[in-house]
């Protein structure tokens, strides 16, 4: 009884950081319209109505650009384009995984 | 006998009234259920709440109430505040500023942002291109508005002119790419969209749809200054709201005369409803008051070229000099008009249209002065 109880105390142990940074890297969506590109990252302008908010987003090289079928690199996203960004909340930050420039014509 | 008649006569007129009763400036519209018309009381009721410092008002502010500023002639109506926006348009991209403040200028501050900054507003961005007068429109039939299928409105754009009328109407569209309606810009794809951004762009209460007050001129608030828990008000309490505007009613046009109706004529004979498109229809809404409904709306709700003189600020994609169609709405109650109010009169306001409503006015003024004042007559009368 006392080995299964130090067992599953050392599974919480190791469970546990696991489970903060599942947490910590919750999935985000924004949509928005690109404010500007950095190198490594952009600010997208996102908001509701008449408040609107900056988002400042990293973009690593693993980010994946694209639009429509057409694979994009970060850097031919301009301002005022309207994208989709698929992002990671970590302890440095949002992170973008894909982003999906859209065609709203 | 003939007295009987006589009475029938009356009593059947009086029915005909009551079946066709006017909506008044204010009232909610025709057909809404009794749980609706109670939601419509409870949401009124929350447009007219005062918020103080300590209810999350601020800590900018352009209004301590929806209704302190939406209230001529009813709750809902115009007022006679003007704001000012701002934004920077380079390249032919709109900038709104979100890192300064956001384009809406706040022209109050909760006596504790005072002692914290010194500051009796909000400061005016520095990398603005262009400032903008904007006074406070109606919100009387803004749930059908809602409710256009955006097809219909689609429909009537022709940004290239391809039908050569000088006219071209294109949409705006929202920061997420959605088809824009609300704002004299069309900036705004929902009205449950802009209720929830006014009540933060406007008295700086956060909700549920807008977590964050807006940055002080690109400065963080400062500690302690506004410590009210965001969000400041509830989703209960913005549905409730949202239900109020949803279900202000259009109010009926005036009954036309004979002037009036030759102006009405005359409207659409030198080209007015181009633009101002007399009857939208809105499209399948679970809200039978809703659905499906024909309404005077006078707006196509595109965008077009107004000329140069009444060109102010960009909005996403609208130019400084792209304007969405006013919706010719309670005009009768109207002591100014245009976005900014530079207009006293209604024949001021059509003098000062440029771009693609040039034609039209030049032919307003072309015709004969009775006939003008037949056009004036009809616009009163809506």
């Amino acid at each position: 009884m006392k080995h299964l109880a130090r067992v599953v105390a050392l599974a919480a142990v190791a469970l546990l950081p696991a489970a903060a940074s599942a947490q910590a890297e919750e999935p985000h969506t924004y949509r928005g319209t690109v404010h500007n590109v950095q190198p490594g990252a952009l600010d997208l302008i996102t908001g509701v109505g008449y408040a609107l908010r900056v988002v400042h987003i990293r973009t690593p090289a693993t980010t994946v650009v694209a639009r429509g079928s057409a694979s994009l690199h970060v850097s031919e996203l301009k301002p005022g384009d309207v994208v989709q960004a698929d992002c990671r909340l970590t302890d440095a930050g949002l992170i973008a995984e894909r982003i999906e420039q859209r065609d709203t014509r | 006998m003939r007295r009987a008649v006589v009475c029938s006569a009356v009593a059947a007129l009086g029915l005909a009234a009551a079946c066709h009763k006017a909506i008044r400036p204010g009232d909610p519209l025709r057909g809404l259920t009794r749980e609706q018309r109670d939601r419509f009381a409870r949401g009124k009721a929350v447009f007219e709440r005062t918020f103080k410092p300590e209810t999350g008002l601020g800590p900018l502010f352009n209004s301590t109430s929806c209704g302190e500023c939406h209230e001529n002639p009813k709750t809902g109506g115009r007022g006679d505040e003007v704001e000012v926006h701002a934004t920077a348009f380079r390249a032919r991209v709109c900038d709104p500023l979100v890192q300064e403040g956001g384009f809406v200028i706040q022209e109050h501050t909760t006596p504790a942002l005072k002692q914290a900054l010194g500051i009796d507003q909000e400061p005016f961005p520095p990398s603005a291109t262009a400032r903008a007068m904007r006074t406070t429109v109606t919100v009387f039939a803004r749930g059908l508005l809602d409710l256009v299928p955006e097809a219909d409105i689609l429909a009537y754009a022709d940004p290239d002119d391809r039908d050569h009328d000088g006219i071209s109407g294109r949409p705006n569209r929202s920061l997420d790419g959605r088809l824009g309606r609300f704002g004299r810009k069309a900036f705004v794809p929902t009205l449950a969209e802009f209720n929830a951004g006014a009540f933060v762009a406007e008295m700086g209460i956060t909700n549920p749809a807008e977590p964050t007050e807006e940055n002080i001129g690109g400065q963080p608030i400062p500690p302690g200054v506004d410590p009210v828990p965001d969000p400041e008000i509830e989703q209960a309490a913005l549905d409730l709201t949202d239900d109020f505007v949803r279900f202000l009613g259009r109010p009926s046009p005036a009954r036309l005369g004979r002037k009036g109706r030759r102006g009405r004529k005359l409207f659409a004979e030198i080209g007015c409803a181009a633009c101002h498109v007399p009857t939208l229809r809105t499209g399948p809404s679970p809200i039978h008051a809703l659905d499906r409904r024909e309404f005077p709306a006078y707006t196509d709700l595109l965008l077009h070229d107004m000329g140069p003189d009444l060109a102010d600020i960009c909005l996403g994609r609208a130019t400084p000099s792209e304007f969405r169609t006013e919706p010719l709405i309670d005009l009768r109650h109207a002591k100014n008009f245009l976005h900014d109010g530079r207009a006293s009169t209604l024949e001021e306001a059509i003098a000062a249209h440029g771009g693609e409503g040039s034609a039209a006015r030049d032919r307003f003024k072309a015709v004969k002065a009775d006939e003008r004042k037949a056009l004036i007559a009809f616009l009163e009368s809506l």
